[in-house]
């Protein structure tokens, strides 16, 4: 059955793509509908558990793609299955859960268009088996999750976040592209099967320090971490479905799937190790950090997991068999929880209109069942028995232990940071959901049996399969185990249970949650401390900054630009002839000898001289008068005297061309030059100065280039063949004749046709009045 | 026999055209002529797909000496690509364009510009180049000029004289270059400047002055100025047909000379190309950000964009020119069809200024579907023809070498990236500005033809990106052709 996936994929395309079809058939349906192909997926993806073992592998190779080296190949293995159920199974239930959420919304049919697009680009990414196909996977997950985050674009707010979020993940983007194809370059295959497959490892390329720093990028700003997490909490603008989704499975995990992916063909150096680390406990303990200081739900919970992101990348940067394993159980443990905590956000959004934490009160009674919900997965984000997130945060704890040598930093920051988690989960149990509480209960417009089914399913079945996977932990053995497999390359013994006896590890666990419970007692006068802390971060508002720094970039390029477009149209032409004659100058042959001809010049004629005066006296004329009439008059002359010059060495079809020619030029000129203001001498002294000296070295120039040129003769004309040819073949006695209707009469055609066009412009401009009255607008 | 047609048809529209009197009858002759033009440019694609390389010799006069019309892949690829982009501009400028305009002439002198890109496209003449070249500066000029508004004139006059500098260096490099090697055939002139071995430096100063004039018509740094100064002046179906064409038969007569003449003197020439290619697309893209101008921004894309182009040149292998070839197909049908979204943008608010914009996406839809692609296909995302062209280039510059430089080409795609996503934020999403007086005709207009033309050239960049295995695979043997120069010389001249 895993073999349809590819197809299953392509179906989940085309749903998004039908939906502006389907949605005027369905209606408010529409979200049940499409609910149907995730949850085929997830039957699909879970069949494939039946026969796995730790080291089975599926490959689905294809032969289509939009190259050769882009071809579809699927690969279903542990890591991609780890993922992939998750991916499809969340996303079942947001789709049920977005189906009535955004029943009020106008454009429903985008969203769900959206939706669909990025689940599909998702699971595409998980499951590709060649490392174009999964950037290109990439690159569509942070084109739909803009369309998503931006997707109430009416608010400045959301259109902001949205941009923000595509530059952002946009820019790793392209560094992963870059990456891969470098990969690609030094292995010689963008296939991940080949790769593991010939066990390629380019940790001592010389390159690799540019490939990984290219990777780590990608991966930084897709996970959201340090210094690249302010994007996260800035798409929460999105709908709350959508939050739910791009948190718990998607999206931001995608950068912590891409490490795992990419693990046995560059992990494991001690860049890849002090990096990852590195990064990976700043993000785990500020991200925490920052979630203590918020008073709105869905910003507190993007935060938090901001910082379970940190945790996931450090431990893939401890890079020890434990840590591994730790990864992927806390990826599960927080996929779960945290889906199921944004979805209780928007319900209780929903339900009483705001998400402000010290405003909600004792919401057990109108919502019972998401309570429950709320806590089961509060238990799990706390990191206490019996939910799965004991097991993550134990293992966190065990692979900080394990390591030689670091562990003074990780452990503070981690533990101080799960306390930080601790009390944030009695937090807002304590506000939101706490019967017993103090404050009185807020009013609440909808009661839980308000709302379908579908909408409340979600947060519980999430939250009791957090719950059964923590208390039958064994259920994970094979597929982590094999997921390892994938991730590391090496075979692992896989045992998972919740009660690993009294170590180290458990006292860990019970100071967190002491330490958690006395934060949570003492929060009043911290969160005090950490708001004039965040205040003073505010300063350095990251999200602000990059307003900030898109705006001064604007205005620098707008400033640079009016320096090079600057609409002097004397300085385009200057620009042009200078860097002409430089190119020039930087390769002429500077050899004056070579300008004298062998047998010295042939003497003058004096009707030539006569013509060569009239038609430098037109030029300094041209020169130095002060209307353009007369200037383009004088060059007028210059153009007839060419054409007598034509005239004199026989050429008579030739002269009357340029007659022509120069004729319909000036009055094209003359037609144009009505529109432009007043003649008057604006240059200054200096600039006139200029000018003399680069027009007269210009044509210096060109003169010595022209004599040059002149008096080399490599090779025999072609006009020796036209001379040879004209009669016997031609049957024509002038030469200049039958060259333009016979020799080159293509050359011809083309000219009668610049006439004929110029002759019609001429006519069409003459008819064509100019319209005044629109242009001021314009202007 | 064929190429010759590709010249007599728009040369016949234009003569028709003077004939006929009817508004009517002219329009659709025009699109009817243009749909022949592109089934010309299929069945002259098919014969190269088939031999590689097809000649007409003129007059039937041999080779040297006569004027020799060529099609090698390069150029069937090319008359291809322009013709597809003709015959759609053409069906939309049907609704787009006013009366008074198409009354005037119009349509004449786009086949005029047609009937120049087509010359420029088969000439295997450099001074049949210059001729075409002619044409198409005739016809652009007067389409810029004419119906002219203020801000149109000013505009036109830069580009007139501008471009005229470009042909007076053009022609006299090739004074010069005749002078020196008595012959204009391209083939024979590569041929003979492959003997001359130790004077090859006394040709340079024509070789400059050619470069320059394409490098002008192609609007690279620096000889760029022209573009952004009048692009955004004309209506903006013309624009769209400039955008598609004109540039481009400046690249690709560089493309040409390049491999011809120019590869013999490499140590000069490919730090030059390399250079401006490398300016172009950071200049272009920096001053692109800048605008608050829909057209401006694309104007100056063109001139990165095209920098794109000129780095695979200067990379100067198979994958590098067919990255070229590529990216050049890709960007005339991306950049025209984010021009016609333009064009119907301004039909529906006469502005065209980002500031007083929005609310587009609700306005229609499948506009805003039909910009999102073409928009995302020119900042380089999967799956659309500008992915597969990005990532050409930027495979190209690793396995030549040019690390650093393919860097620069990737950064260059972010800040495409940010200035696309800035029109369609500004223009699509954004609610109109309060203060701005909202459009009192909420009835669209018709846009039947203009949005049909859109969809086709929408399909295409899918299409060009999805589909681009056998694309990619027709430009990888059109580059090997080109750097194989001994093929073309033969084929000529033999």
């Amino acid at each position: 059955m895993i073999k349809y996936l590819p197809q299953l994929i392509g179906f989940l395309f085309i749903a998004g793509l039908m939906v502006p079809l389907l949605y005027p058939i369905l209606k408010a349906k529409l979200g049940l509908f499409l609910s149907l192909i995730p949850l085929t997926i997830l039957i699909v993806l879970f069949s494939a558990l039946a026969g796995l073992t730790p080291e089975s592998l599926y490959l689905l190779p294809s032969s289509w793609g939009l190259l050769p080296e882009m071809n579809f190949g699927f690969r279903i293995d542990g890591l991609s299955l780890v993922f992939g159920l998750l991916i499809s199974g969340i996303g079942f239930f947001i789709v049920l859960y977005a189906a009535w959420y955004m029943s009020k919304y106008e454009r429903q049919g985008h969203f769900f268009t959206y939706l669909m697009l990025f689940m599909a680009s998702m699971i595409g990414l998980v499951f590709s088996d060649n490392l174009l196909v999964l950037f290109i996977f990439w690159e569509l997950t942070s084109v739909t999750s803009f369309l998503l985050i931006g997707f109430d674009h009416h608010l400045a707010k959301s259109r902001q976040a949205a941009l923000q979020s595509l530059l952002i993940t946009g820019l790793g983007g392209l560094c992963l592209l870059f990456a891969v194809v470098m990969i690609g370059q030094v292995a010689g295959t963008y296939e991940i099967s080949v790769l593991i497959e010939r066990g390629i490892h380019l940790g001592d390329h010389p390159k690799y320090r540019l490939i990984f720093v290219l990777l780590l990028l990608a991966v930084l700003t897709k996970s959201a971490q340090f210094p690249f997490h302010f994007w996260l909490p800035g798409a929460m603008q999105a709908p709350t479905p959508v939050s739910a989704y791009l948190h718990s499975a998607t999206m931001v995990n995608a950068g912590v799937f891409l490490l795992m992916r990419i693990h046995p063909v560059v992990g494991g150096t001690m860049e890849w190790k002090y990096m990852l680390m590195l990064t990976g406990i700043i993000t785990m303990f500020l991200g925490a950090f920052f979630s203590m200081g918020q008073r709105d739900l869905k910003r507190i919970l993007a935060f938090t997991t901001i910082s379970a992101l940190g945790t996931m990348v450090l431990l893939i940067g401890i890079d020890t068999p434990q840590s591994m394993k730790a990864a992927l159980v806390f990826f599960i443990v927080h996929g779960l929880y945290k889906g199921g905590l944004f979805m209780v956000a928007g319900i209780v959004d929903k339900s009483t209109g705001t998400r402000d934490i010290y405003l909600l009160s004792k919401l057990f009674k109108p919502l019972p069942f998401t309570s429950i919900a709320a806590v089961l997965a509060l238990i799990s984000m706390a990191g206490l028995p019996p939910m799965l997130g004991f097991i993550g945060k134990e293992l966190v704890y065990d692979a900080q232990i394990q390591l030689p040598g670091m562990s003074w930093l990780l452990l503070p920051l981690g533990i101080g940071a799960n306390i930080m988690m601790v009390a944030i989960s009695i937090t807002i149990f304590t506000e939101v959901f706490n019967p017993f509480g103090k404050r009185d209960p807020i009013k609440v417009k909808y009661r839980e049996k308000d709302f379908p089914w579908y909408f409340l399913g979600g947060p519980i079945v999430l939250a009791l399969a957090g719950l059964m996977l923590g208390l039958m932990p064994g259920m994970l053995d094979t597929l982590i185990a094999n997921a390892l497999y994938a991730a590391k390359n090496q075979l692992l013994n896989v045992n998972l249970s919740l009660w690993h006896g009294f170590n180290d590890v458990l006292l860990l666990s019970l100071f967190t949650v002491v330490s958690g419970i006395v934060v949570f007692i003492f929060r009043r006068s911290l969160n005090v401390h950490i708001g004039r802390l965040i205040d003073w971060f505010d300063k350095y508002h990251l999200p602000t900054l990059f307003a900030k720094g898109i705006k001064i970039y604007v205005d620098r390029a707008y400033k640079r630009t009016q320096i090079i477009q600057h609409g002097y149209h004397r300085f385009y032409l200057l620009t042009f002839f200078i860097v002409t004659g430089l190119l020039i100058v930087a390769q002429v042959n500077w050899d004056f000898l070579s300008v004298m001809p062998d047998g010295g010049y042939t003497p003058l004629r004096i009707n030539l001289v006569l013509l060569l005066v009239v038609a430098s006296l037109a030029v300094i004329f041209a020169v130095f008068s002060r209307s353009r009439l007369s200037a383009i008059l004088a060059m007028g002359v210059v153009g007839y005297a060419v054409a007598i010059l034509y005239l004199m060495y026989g050429a008579i079809d030739l002269a009357i061309t340029q007659f022509l020619a120069e004729t319909v030029i000036m009055v094209l000129f003359v037609m144009v030059i009505l529109y432009l203001p007043k003649f008057a001498v604006l240059s200054t002294r200096n600039s006139r100065i200029r000018d003399w000296i680069i027009s007269l070295s210009i044509g210096a120039l060109v003169t010595f280039v022209v004599l040059h040129a002149r008096f080399i003769n490599l090779y025999e004309p072609i006009s020796v063949y036209f001379i040879k040819n004209s009669l016997t073949m031609a049957h024509g006695r002038n030469i200049v004749n039958v060259i333009l209707v016979d020799f080159r009469a293509l050359d011809t055609l083309g000219e009668i046709t610049v006439l004929t066009l110029a002759a019609m412009g001429v006519y069409s401009l003459f008819r064509f009045k100019v319209k005044k009255t629109k242009s001021k607008k314009e202007l | 026999m064929i190429l010759p047609a590709l010249l007599l048809i728009p040369f016949l529209y234009i003569i028709l055209a003077i004939l006929i009197k009817s508004k009517k009858v002219k329009t659709w002759l025009s699109f009817a002529f243009s749909l022949i033009n592109l089934g010309f440019a299929i069945w002259v694609m098919a014969q190269v797909f088939e031999a590689g390389m097809i000649k007409t010799q003129m007059g039937s006069w041999p080779a040297p000496f006569g004027i020799t019309l060529v099609a090698d892949r390069f150029s069937a690829f090319m008359l291809l690509v322009s013709a597809l982009v003709f015959a759609v501009v053409t069906l939309y400028s049907i609704q787009s364009v006013d009366t008074a305009r198409i009354k005037n002439g119009y349509f004449l002198f786009a086949h005029g510009i047609l009937m120049g890109v087509n010359g420029s496209f088969l000439a295997g003449d450099l001074f049949n180049l210059y001729v075409w070249f002619e044409v198409m500066l005739m016809g652009s000029f007067i389409l810029i000029s004419f119906g002219g508004e203020r801000a149109q004139l000013e505009g036109a006059i830069k580009y007139l004289i501008l471009n005229l500098i470009s042909s007076f260096f053009f022609v006299a490099g090739i004074g010069i270059l005749y002078g020196k090697m008595g012959t204009l055939n391209m083939a024979d002139l590569s041929q003979k400047i492959a003997q001359s071995g130790d004077v090859l430096s006394q040709l340079s100063p024509a070789m400059v002055l050619i470069v320059v004039g394409f490098a002008i018509k192609g609007a690279l740094f620096p000889f760029f100025f022209w573009l952004p100064a009048s692009y955004h002046t004309p209506p903006p179906a013309v624009t769209a047909l400039f955008a598609g064409l004109l540039t481009k038969v400046g690249i690709y007569s560089l493309i040409r000379i390049y491999t011809l003449f120019l590869y013999h003197s490499t140590s000069f020439w490919n730090p030059v190309v390399l250079w401006i290619g490398i300016l172009s697309m950071v200049i272009g893209v920096f001053s692109a950000s800048s605008q608050y101008d829909f057209r401006k921004i694309l104007s100056f894309h063109i001139i990165s964009q095209l920098g794109y182009v000129v780095i695979g040149l200067a990379f100067y292998t198979v994958a590098g020119l067919a990255a070229a070839i590529f990216f050049l197909g890709h960007n005339m049908i991306s950049k025209t069809n984010a021009f016609l979204v333009a064009g119907w943008v301004h039909r529906e608010r006469q502005t065209l200024n980002l500031k007083v914009l929005g609310d587009m996406f609700k306005k229609n839809t499948l506009w805003g579907v039909l910009f999102f692609i073409s928009a995302f296909s020119l900042a380089g995302l999967p799956p659309l023809s500008g992915f597969i062209g990005k990532y050409l280039v930027i495979k190209a510059g690793i396995e030549s070498g040019h690390i650093n430089v393919a860097l620069v080409a990737l950064f260059v795609g972010f800040f495409t990236l940010f200035s696309m996503v800035k029109i369609w934020i500004e223009v699509f999403w954004k609610n109109t500005p309060p203060e701005v007086e909202a459009p009192v005709n909420t009835k669209p207009l018709p846009h039947g033809l203009m949005i049909s033309a859109s969809i086709i050239l929408a399909l295409a960049i899918v299409g060009m990106g999805v589909f681009a295995g056998p694309v990619v695979n027709f430009c990888e043997m059109a580059a090997s052709d080109l750097l194989n120069t001994e093929l073309y010389i033969n084929f000529v001249l033999k």
